[in-house]
């Protein structure tokens, strides 16, 4: 498979759109980053060079991922399931070991690497794992007018996305649980479900979430889960983060304030500057020009995502895609609505742009991924 | 699976994709759209914001004026002195208070005493922080007037210190003490009343203006002098723009400095030195001749001018402990003092004039010629009224005037009233400035009371009876003076009848910046006349002649504690007081000095051309010639011996010295 003519063509078969979009996406979070720790002092100014050795790092991931036939995975998809939510198990285990109570009170910096790890890449193994699903289901309907998926049929792929989403949850980390949810959510749009089941899907949903938050849960089960939604509510208030990030985005105006030029950055404004507040920093620092040319970036490699998923040669190829896709949209789409007000304050890493290695990594293989699919539309078994 | 079979299974998703990019792009314009919003529509709220979210206005302080004698001597001033200030939201109370504590040195119950309070500041800042983004978060003192050594360690230890603030504040300090207590007063922080009073009479809207409002931590007067000159002295607050990061340190690179927008700065105004009339040496001479009596007052005035030479009353309180905030212990003590240290007795309370008013009632007789200078009674020690038996001190046979007023003859004025009538003495007095505030515009005054037959009959039942006029006449009954209204109407008799307004303050001068000397003069008060009394001057002759005699002519009533160097005119005076029973809760064992009468002197020197007006009020010190007329001849001494003649040594061979605070003040 990766023989001669990979190797030969390899210049004609790179889907360079995807790459170059990709790159600036890395290089100018890297550019952001440095503004945005430059006010710190100690270890974290140097974020931005750990950063670059998580892009090269993540980018040979990709290359090696992309290199293989991701017919591969396909194959093995439900044993590096089996793998990831064993490796979720032990680190949760270990997790709440290590950690315990103290990440309630460390709130300077989540201590991401170790912990979060197996989190992180279970996104993209929930994503090969449903394509996988997919790609095999008996049920695949004959025709324009065929039945569509009922509720029955939704049982397997939605344990599949369950367990790791109840085990993510409990951690807790309610971003990473809803990214899983996210991409769940979009991979099984891909197929056609009956109409009847998804109204009462829809509807059933609704109505259990309205009765059970007025009438079966206690008041301090709410408050429970208003701090699940915001673990940080209780210690410094989640207003006063989002608040600041609203202020250096607005204070960025048209052009922006000009590169590390951002007061709010500058003087301590933004909390997390470096994970999950970047957007502000760039935004406030580069203007809405800066916020639009970063949305269209990520808009475009969703997009092209998507380009790739259509012109797949197979079901797996097409899931996988969307799947990533749907990884990378749903992390931006969440990241930039809930710094600048959109949506409420849920900590998620903003693909290339936070720093972090796990978070570098995991989207580098989901982009090495994209290339392999892309790669690979052409060729024949 | 068959090739062509797989391509027909993908088919399955086709349909999808352009409705998942389509939710793609608008889930993303809505993110460009929230972007327009915040960075375009409601950028120049937000870039406001942010401007003030790291630039801060700081106060400057102003300096309050200085407030001198006449002489140029310091009576209250500034001085410099360190507070410590935390922001409690941004203080890490696990690191960096045990180490400011160690460095200021906090006892452990102080220390927990302070940590509570920083603690709840804290947590309602943050408290408030999450309902509001935009509440602003408030320092909170922890320690006034640390010393240069603690200042330095500070300094050193900046780095460690994050949220901690050293401000240099001016500390308002009298260096004469409790000697002039009651003259100038002592400034304290402002209240949570006042504040909640001022925003009340700014309609409630917090005023803009930084210069005049009050703030948390501004120091006003709060008697005295500096309350009653608080506008002058006050000066204007400026302020300056600070830059300060979310954690509350200052950031004062150059381009942090570059963040600040114009104007960068409201120098502050000074507030305006006030020089007093008083001559703090005459004060001071005051407090020595008083020194074998608990409490009374002195006034001396000059007669030409009704300025004030010397206000002195006693007991005091060293102002400088209001200043920094009294204990409990201390305001406890003052509060509990029967002899009432707060209270200014040369204004804030009316006494019995006693004998020290006859002057007047005769001066009444003579200009309505109910009696000549001639004119006889008969003292035969009783004077029987109906069933009651007023009674003279002495038996003085055939009287007239002169000697009556000598020696202080009861009986003679009882007839002198009688035929005067009470109104007619009551309007004398009135002329003379009884029964008024005088208008000395410091601390509380009050009017005192000279009673009429009209006021008798509204407060007695219609009950006017000859008993009071004969009362009336010897100053006691329901007559009422204050010590400086006393002063003031001595003045007036030595003066041919001219009755001033006292003045207390010569001048408002602009501050000083370099010297101790003040200042050019910017408003010189002129003196000021209430009125001339229309005096014939045989009556005020004849008057002024008995008065001479109580003093100068053997059996007068201060003859005995005459002064042998200086020619003075006076008065004595015994006041009866209300008795104290065991009743009135005060302790038995000193109930029999309560139960003392008031000694009274008034009197002018010298004789020939009076110069100055001294009343002196000793209470419960018995009778007036033992007691009162030693002070007031120590005091006048003291002035025309040494006090002036020093002045115009000093004003003529060598203008230009003044006299040091600590000589002027040495007890």
């Amino acid at each position: 498979m990766m023989g001669r003519g990979v190797t030969v063509r390899a210049r004609d078969v790179i889907d360079w759109p995807l790459l170059v979009a990709v790159l600036l996406i890395g290089l100018v979070g890297v550019v952001n980053l440095y503004s945005a720790t430059s006010v710190a002092k100690g270890g974290l100014a140097d974020l931005y060079v750990t950063q670059i050795y998580w892009l090269v790092a993540g980018g040979i991931a990709a290359v090696v991922v992309a290199a293989i036939d991701y017919r591969h995975f396909e194959r093995l998809a439900y044993v590096i399931y089996g793998g990831g939510i064993l490796l979720l198990l032990l680190v949760f285990i270990l997790g709440r070991d290590i950690h315990g109570a103290a990440r309630w009170i460390d709130i300077g910096g989540k201590q991401r690497g170790f912990r979060f790890q197996p989190s992180e890449f279970m996104k993209i193994i929930l994503a090969v794992s449903l394509a996988k699903y997919l790609h095999d289901d008996p049920k695949v309907p004959v025709g324009p007018s065929g039945g569509g998926r009922t509720l029955k049929d939704l049982v397997v792929p939605a344990v599949l996305a369950g367990i790791p989403f109840a085990l993510v949850a409990k951690q807790p980390d309610l971003g990473t649980a809803l990214i899983l949810a996210g991409i769940f959510v979009s991979i099984m749009a891909l197929g056609k479900m009956r109409w009847q089941s998804l109204v009462t899907l829809v509807v059933g949903l609704t109505a259990f979430s309205w009765v059970a938050w007025n009438y079966i849960l206690h008041d301090y089960q709410k408050r429970r889960v208003y701090s699940f939604i915001n673990p940080e509510l209780d210690i410094r208030g989640a207003n006063w983060h989002s608040h600041h990030a609203r202020v250096a985005i607005g204070n960025g105006g048209l052009f922006g304030t000009g590169y590390m030029k951002g007061t709010q950055n500058h003087y301590l404004f933004l909390p997390e500057q470096q994970s999950d507040f970047p957007f502000p920093v760039f935004a406030e620092d580069w203007g809405f020009i800066g916020g639009l040319v970063m949305i269209g970036l990520y808009s475009f490699v969703v997009l092209w995502g998507l380009r790739i998923a259509s012109q797949a040669k197979d079901r797996f190829g097409a899931a996988l895609a969307v799947g990533i896709s749907a990884m990378i949209f749903w992390h931006a789409f969440f990241n930039i609505g809930m710094v600048t007000g959109v949506l409420p304050v849920v900590g998620v890493p903003l693909p290339l742009f936070s720093y972090g290695g796990s978070s570098v990594t995991t989207v580098l293989i989901g982009v090495g991924l994209l290339m392999n699919v892309s790669m690979r539309r052409h060729t024949f078994a | 699976m068959s090739l062509l079979g797989q391509r027909t299974d993908v088919g399955e998703f086709r349909k999808r994709y352009k409705w998942m990019a389509l939710t793609v792009m608008v889930l993303m314009l809505v993110l460009v759209g929230k972007l327009v919003h915040l960075q375009i529509a409601r950028h120049n709220e937000f870039a406001a914001i942010a401007h003030d979210n790291i630039v801060h206005r700081v106060t400057l302080a102003t300096s309050r004026g200085v407030v001198r004698d006449k002489n140029g001597v310091i009576l209250a001033a500034s001085r410099e002195s360190w507070n410590v200030y935390v922001v409690p939201a941004r203080l890490d109370l696990e690191k960096t208070w045990p180490r400011l504590a160690e460095l200021l040195g906090l006892g452990p119950v102080e220390r927990a005493t302070i940590e509570q309070r920083l603690r709840a500041q804290r947590d309602a800042d943050l408290a408030a922080l999450r309902q509001n983004p935009k509440h602003r978060i408030h320092e909170a003192i922890v320690r006034e007037d640390i010393s240069r050594d603690i200042v330095g360690a500070l300094e050193t230890r900046k780095p460690e210190l994050n949220a901690v603030n050293w401000i240099s504040v001016p500390m308002r300090y009298y260096p004469t003490k409790e000697l002039t207590f009651h003259l100038l007063g002592y400034v304290n922080e402002v209240s949570k009343e006042d504040l909640d009073a001022q925003a009340a009479a700014l309609n409630g809207g917090e005023k803009k203006e930084w210069g005049t409002t009050l703030q948390a931590g501004d120091r006003v007067g709060r008697s005295g002098i500096e309350k009653a000159w608080e506008s002058y002295l006050r000066g204007q607050r400026g302020w300056k723009k600070v830059v300060l990061d979310a954690r509350g340190n200052r950031r004062n690179a150059k381009e942090d400095l570059a963040q600040i927008d114009a104007p960068h700065e409201q120098s502050p105004i000074p507030g305006r030195d006030v020089r007093l009339t008083v001559d703090a040496d005459l004060i001071a001479s005051a407090r020595r001749a008083f020194a074998g009596q608990l409490a009374g007052s002195v006034v001396v005035v000059e007669v030409k001018t009704g300025r004030l030479l010397a206000v002195y009353s006693k007991p005091g309180v060293d102002p400088n402990d209001f200043v920094a905030g009294l204990t409990p212990k201390q305001a406890e003590g003052i509060l509990a003092n029967p002899l009432h240290p707060l209270i200014d007795k040369t204004m804030y309370e009316a006494y019995f004039p006693g004998s020290t008013m006859k002057p007047f009632s005769a001066l009444a007789a003579l200009q309505t010629n109910a009696i000549t200078p001639h004119t006889r009674e008969m003292c035969e020690h009783i004077y029987v009224l109906g069933k009651t038996r007023f009674k003279c001190e002495g038996f003085h046979g055939q009287t007239a005037l002169h000697d009556a007023i000598v020696h202080s003859c009861n009986i003679f004025f009882y007839h002198l009233g009688e035929k005067t009538g009470i109104d007619a003495m009551a309007a004398l007095n009135g002329d003379f400035g009884f029964g008024q505030r005088t208008g000395v515009g410091i601390n509380h005054e009050v009017p005192g009371l000279v009673p009429t037959k009209a006021w008798y009959n509204q407060h007695y039942g219609g009950q006017f009876r000859l008993g009071f006029t004969l009362n009336a006449a010897i100053g006691q009954g329901n007559t009422k003076v204050t010590v400086l209204q006393l002063a003031m109407a001595y003045a007036a008799l030595a003066n041919g009848g001219t009755l001033y307004a006292p003045q207390i303050v010569r001048s408002i001068e602009s501050p000083a910046t370099t010297t101790d000397a003040g200042g050019g003069v910017e408003i010189d008060f002129a003196p000021r006349i209430r009125r001339k009394i229309n005096l014939v001057p045989e009556n005020l002759k004849a008057v002024l002649e008995g008065m001479h005699g109580v003093v100068n002519e053997p059996g007068g009533t201060a003859y005995k504690e005459r002064s042998t160097k200086i020619d003075v005119a006076g008065k004595t005076g015994t006041a009866q007081v209300s008795k104290v029973t065991q009743k009135s809760g005060m302790d038995p064992r000193s109930i029999w000095y309560f139960n003392r009468d008031h000694a009274w002197f008034a009197g002018m020197a010298p004789y020939d051309d009076p110069e100055i007006a001294v009343v002196v009020l000793v209470e419960h010190g018995g009778g007036g010639g033992h007691n009162a007329a030693p002070i007031a001849m120590r005091v006048l001494e003291d002035w025309f011996l040494k006090i002036k003649p020093a002045r115009e040594q000093a004003a003529h061979p060598k203008p230009s010295v003044p006299t040091s605070p600590v000589s002027a003040v040495k007890p």
